[in-house]
């Protein structure tokens, strides 16, 4: 029953360090790359000292003056990681890496052709040891349990729940989980806090109270300590660190056609490499060294991630036809930043994921077209709960996939108001000025509309007075009056009180 | 859920809903209302568009109340609300206009929408006059080819002439198909 085996390389720096030759004195390795140098593994007999990794190297040589330190190599680290998982790409095709210094292997299927998953586990612990590679194993039904096990040391879990073996755990072993999303140490210590002392205690906890409580990350961490898993095994390689494709061009390219054999070269390689990764690009920044005229330079980001050459190609060429460089080229840096692209399971009717990238495009040329990129001027409305006219957001556009019909109109509405925005100052003239006209009803005064000859307000309605964000600067005290004119027309006027003076709100058509 | 139930909800999840309500008549087209504001057009717009799955509202004069269509039954969610900026000089005058004319070509051709309404009742009328005939034509080709897109134009004075296929004149009751039949 046992289908997942985890495997973990404890205090890997040291290890990649040391190459496998234990030390009878302490040993630590030490990053040297920020403003003071931080132990990040030790080996057991500084570990039996105290010393653990984060500490600082001036405390850790307080504990342990003999000590020897070492300078981490992430080089080395590399080719150990490289070693380990060619070791266990032997046991399984399904190996999911958990940076830094854990693997996770689905062993479903493979019994038949290699043994029992106990024996496999035994096996690989005997083929790294031949390398000199401490290592642990765990092995249980679900993925969170095999991890646990592999910190803990517990024997293989064979039953289907693997509840009642992770049980008498303490609850420091979910900090094994920490890298997986949620801050399980700091969740560790609020447990503590709250008396809880094992994983079999977490997992007892009523589920909608400590999700009140703690929110998602409360409900991750009682999956955890009952060893339960959500979610596919995805192959997890770690995303390519950001470097520049750069090349010197001698002589000088003369405009920027010359330049393209090169971008397209570089692009089709990109390409290839993020369709083995399983990443796309999200991305691109095309800089040009330019012969004594300074740099030219040029960002795109694509609606939705992709990896097709051509595409990127043709957009790199048409921002180099519209703004060319205006000196001989004489270098050039591409980078390009990936993501993973994104999947949408396909529909009976259509295709979900395509018709989505449809509308992105279009949204994306759309706000091209309207001079409009932050996309504050093309998406759908939100009205907000605000007492505030013309109070509402932009979000973008994704309509419901199932629409409902349109409601029917309640009958009795008002009708529709075009609003002005910004909103016009209007000239009142009152036939009797009162003490206090402005606050006055309209009703009777001249009113000058802005491009419109004077016209009469015949009757009004209100004031509707609203105000609100008294404490901050976008604050409003305001009347609100809808007015009927002479000529027939409605529209809606407010009085600032702030401003003490008059306004066209919109008007009712 | 009965499979006759079960498609026509796939179908009117993929923009088909109105093809749905014609029985498969198409009645993609352009029409036109024109009028001053204050005649209530704005108003018919909205119940016109609220009818439909999913909207694009071209408010190339940024008068559209999103409060005000919510009220007369539209579903804000559904909405595609392009707004123009009067205060930018590319978006005025016959510039603005031919961005316009390529924003509603752009929305007709993707099939996103199900009703177009584009709103040109505050557009200088004199402007409105000087586009060319040809660019109703092309929308009215677009709309046609497409087969599942329906415009609704509002504008100050006629100006699509035979291009669409209801008109309201001011001062007039709808002059449309519909409004004519009820």
């Amino acid at each position: 029953m046992s289908r997942f085996l985890a495997v973990w390389v404890p205090e890997l720096p040291w290890q990649a360090v040391a190459g496998g030759g234990g030390a009878a004195h302490p040993q630590l390795v030490v990053e040297c790359g920020g403003p003071a140098p931080v132990v990040v593994a030790v080996n057991p007999p500084a570990r039996r000292l105290g010393i653990t990794a984060g500490m600082s190297w001036a405390q850790a040589r307080l504990r342990a003056p003999g000590g020897e330190a070492r300078e981490r190599a992430p080089a080395a680290e590399q080719r150990l990681r490289e070693e380990m998982l060619a070791l266990l790409d032997h046991f399984s095709d399904r190996c999911h890496a958990l940076p830094p210094e854990r693997w996770l292997l689905d062993l479903a299927g493979m019994e038949r052709l290699l043994g029992p998953a106990v024996e496999m586990a035994q096996r690989v612990q005997a083929a790294a040891a031949a390398r000199g590679i401490a290592l642990r194993c765990g092995l249980a039904p679900t993925r969170a349990a095999a991890l646990l096990a592999a910190h803990a040391g517990l024997p293989p879990i064979c039953g289907a729940d693997p509840a009642a073996a992770l049980a008498p755990l303490p609850v420091e072993t979910l900090a094994a989980l920490c890298d997986c999303g949620v801050d399980a140490a700091a969740l560790c210590g609020l447990f503590q806090r709250w008396g809880l002392a094992t994983l079999g205690a977490v997992a007892a906890l009523p589920p909608r109270a400590l999700a009140e409580r703690l929110g998602r990350a409360g409900l991750h961490c009682r999956r955890w300590a009952r060893g339960e898993d959500r979610g596919l095994l995805l192959p997890a390689a770690p995303p390519p660190p950001p470097c520049p494709l750069t090349h010197s061009f001698e002589p000088a390219l003369e405009g920027w056609l010359p330049l393209l054999p090169w971008l397209e070269q570089q692009l089709r390689q990109q390409a290839a490499e993020w369709e083995r990764g399983d990443r796309a690009c999200a991305g691109l920044r095309l800089e040009l060294r330019l012969d004594g005229h300074g740099d030219w330079h040029h960002r795109h980001a694509p609606p939705l991630p992709h990896r097709d050459p051509r595409r990127l190609l043709r957009q790199l060429e048409t921002a180099l036809a519209l703004q060319p460089p205006a000196a001989p080229i004489t270098a050039a840096a591409l980078w390009t930043h990936t993501l993973r692209p994104r999947r949408l399971q396909g529909g009976l009717f259509g295709d979900d994921a395509l018709e989505e990238e449809n509308r992105e495009r279009l949204l994306a040329r759309l706000r091209v077209l309207l001079l409009d990129p932050e996309g504050q001027r093309c998406g759908a409305p939100r009205l907000r709960d605000l007492h505030r006219p013309d109070a509402f957001v932009m979000i973008p556009w994704q309509p419901h996939a199932l629409a409902r019909p349109g409601a029917a109109t309640p009958a009795g509405v008002r009708p529709a108001l075009r609003v002005c925005r910004p909103s016009p100052a209007l000239t009142l003239d009152f036939p009797a000025l009162p003490a206090a006209a402005e606050a006055a009803s309209p009703a009777g005064a001249l009113c000058h509309l802005p491009r419109r000859r004077p016209e009469r307000v015949q009757r009004a309605w209100g004031p509707w007075r609203n105000s609100g964000q008294w404490w901050t600067d976008g604050a409003w005290s305001r009347d609100e009056w809808d007015v009927e004119f002479a000529g027939g027309g409605r529209s809606r006027l407010l009085f600032d009180r702030r401003l003490r003076r008059w306004f066209l709100l919109g008007t009712y058509d | 859920m009965s499979v006759r139930e079960q498609l026509e909800a796939g179908l009117r999840a993929r923009g088909w809903g109105a093809s749905l309500e014609r029985r498969g008549q198409a009645t993609s087209g352009l029409r036109e209302w024109a009028g001053a504001p204050g005649g209530r057009l704005t108003r018919h717009a909205l119940q016109w568009a609220a009818a439909g799955e999913r909207i694009a509202w071209a408010d190339p004069c940024d008068r559209f109340d999103p409060a005000s269509a919510q009220r007369l039954g539209m579903d804000l969610q559904q909405l595609l609300w392009l707004r123009g900026d009067p205060a930018r000089a590319e978006l005025r005058g016959l510039p603005g206009l031919s961005r316009w004319n390529e924003t509603l070509n752009l929305l007709i051709q993707s099939g996103a929408v199900e009703r177009i309404v584009a709103d040109f009742l505050d557009w200088p009328a004199e402007e409105m006059r000087r586009i060319p005939r040809s660019a109703w034509f092309r929308l009215q080709r677009g709309l046609e080819q497409g087969g599942r897109t329906e415009m609704l134009l509002l504008t100050p004075v006629p100006v699509a002439g035979i291009c669409a296929a209801g008109r309201h004149a001011p001062g007039r009751a709808l002059a449309s198909p519909e409004a004519r039949r009820a």
